[in-house]
This record gives C-alpha cells, structure tokens and sequence, in this order.
C-alpha cells in the first residue's frame, strides 16, 4: 500500500514519546543507549525522525530528570531518567494506547486474534 | 568533530542558542555518533531523517529544549501586511464601483439624494438638457446621467478593481494558510516535520 510508510511514520509520532518514557523507565539511559533499546523491543527508527528533539521536549516539560555522568570507558553522557510527572504521565499514556488500540483492533476485526492464532 | 555537529553547531550560533547548551547539544551528539560508530551502526539510523538535514534537525532540537521559538513571521509584519493588504481591497473596491457608476448610471445613494431633490430643484431651475427625458414623462432619467464619454473609462476602472480584487484574494489565501499552519516542528509531541 502506498501511504504505508506514511502511517507508520504518523503512528510513531504519536506514541514515540510513550516508548521513550517507557525504555527510560527501567534504567537512566543516554541518548544512543535508547535508540538502542528502541532497536532491542523490535522498535527501528531508521528511515524516521530523531530522538533528540523529543527528548529536549521531555526534559522542558519536566518529564524527565537529567544528570550528566561518565559512561562505561566513554565521554561523560547526559542520562535521562523518568521524573515522578513523567511515570504518570507513562502510566495515563500507556491507558490511552490500550485503549486506543482495543477499539481500532474491535474496528478492523481483530480483537481476539492473537488468541486464535 | 563531525560534518554533521558542525553544520549542528552553526545553526544553534546562527539562532542564538547559548554556548553553554550548544556546547552539552554538540558533545552528546558526537559522543553518540562515535559510539554508534564503533559498534558499525550507521549515522543515519541514530539520528532517522534528520542526518539528511542538518539545520533542520539543530533547529528543532533547538526549539523543542526551549531555546528559540519555531519560526514565525513577525506581528508588526503581519499587522503591516494585514493592512496594507486590506486597504488595496477598498481602493480596488472603489476601481469597482466608480466603473459601474460611469458604465450604468450614477451610484444608487446619488439617485435617492438627487430623486429626493428633483420636486424642489424642477421648480427652482430648469434642468439642463442633459438631465431631461426625451420621451417627457419623467423629468429626470437617472440612467442617463453620465455622458457616454466616461463609459470606456468606466470599463477600465471596472476591469482594474476587478483584477486588484483578484490579485488581492491570490495574495491573501495562501499567506493566511500559512499564518496557522505548521512551524517547524510538530506542537504535540516535539517531533521534527521531517519525521
């Protein structure tokens, strides 16, 4: 399909900044540490935009808290961990994404079919 | 440091971020680009789109940490233009209606004034010729009042309104779209355009 690309790219706009707040809620971790994470949970953003605008948006909206500490034999790195506003702010988001996906999965006859399959 | 902080680094100089800031920016991103490096991960899939559009990115991140607001034209420019947009619109509007006044007959607020007045002028002063009604039942034929001479400027008062009405609309349709649209990064969730 020809818009494919374009919805998964506008899917991702909307819940990229749940999936940081996600991958950054286990452990702090330093820009290119979360790309990494990203990648692990089956999440590639090659061909989509940057992390990094987003993660500035967090931290000036108090999202996130940031500490600059030395990383493992590297440069000292800017480590982003989750605040107290931005675990609520994971936890309603996350509600918001199941429930979303629930009525778009009831719409496209889908519920259910994890199960059957 | 890289061609990629580089072109970073003047588009944060260039829009005012502060040193220190561009600075923390810079490091961060040249110590990610290394280490991505040297596990052979290419820069384009640690920095998505943006690798493609250096000021882009620079700028987004700039304006998603608060350190320049996303680019907006000016509100004395908009006012000035708003202006001057709306008052070509009524000299255009005027163009219009003196060239139907010289085409058709002399404007519908002169017609009452002078329907109102006809009674006591007739009985005053005799109307010059060119006012009287050949045919003789009404003294005054209002459609009539304007010598045929004044009809071919008429038409081109009527065509420059008309064509400055138009050229106004042309000019004021996309601008007043792009007042409300975009501005360099999504508002919602901080994403660049480019995404």
């Amino acid at each position: 399909m020809a818009v494919s690309g374009g919805r998964r790219t506008q899917l991702l706009r909307g819940v990229l900044d749940l999936c940081l707040l996600a991958v950054m809620g286990d452990d702090p971790a330093y820009g290119y540490e979360m790309t990494k994470r990203l990648g692990e949970r089956g999440l590639s953003i090659v061909g989509e935009g940057s992390i990094y605008p987003l993660l500035g948006r967090l931290e000036r909206d108090g999202l996130v808290d940031t500490q600059r500490a030395a990383s493992n034999g590297g440069p000292p790195r800017k480590y982003y961990r989750l605040s107290r506003q931005g675990r609520q702010a994971l936890e309603a988001g996350t509600r918001e994404w199941r429930a979303t996906r629930d009525a778009v999965d009831a719409v496209l006859g889908l519920e259910g079919a994890e199960v059957l399959a | 440091m890289s061609s990629f902080v580089e072109q970073c680094r003047k588009e944060w100089s260039r829009l005012g971020v502060p040193e220190a800031e561009a600075n923390e920016m810079a490091a961060d991103l040249e110590a990610d680009l290394a280490e991505a490096k040297m596990e052979g991960v290419s820069a384009e899939e640690v920095l998505g789109n943006g690798y493609f559009d250096p000021r882009s990115f620079a700028a987004s991140w700039a304006a998603a940490r608060g350190f320049v607001r996303p680019a907006r034209p000016a509100r004395g420019t908009i006012q000035v233009r708003t202006l001057a947009l709306a008052l070509g619109a009524v000299i255009a509007a005027a163009f219009v209606a003196l060239g139907l006044a010289f085409l058709f007959g002399t404007p519908v607020i002169n017609r009452s004034m002078s329907a109102a007045a006809a009674p006591f002028a007739l009985h005053r002063h005799p109307l010059p010729p060119l006012f009287v009604n050949p045919s003789g039942r009404h003294p005054v034929d209002f459609g009539t009042m304007v010598p045929p001479s004044l009809q071919p400027a008429g038409l081109v008062l009527l065509l420059l309104g008309l064509g400055g009405l138009g050229a106004i609309l042309w000019i004021w349709r996309p601008w007043s779209q792009r007042r409300g649209g975009p501005s360099g990064f999504d508002q919602n969730v901080g994403m660049p355009n480019f995404l």
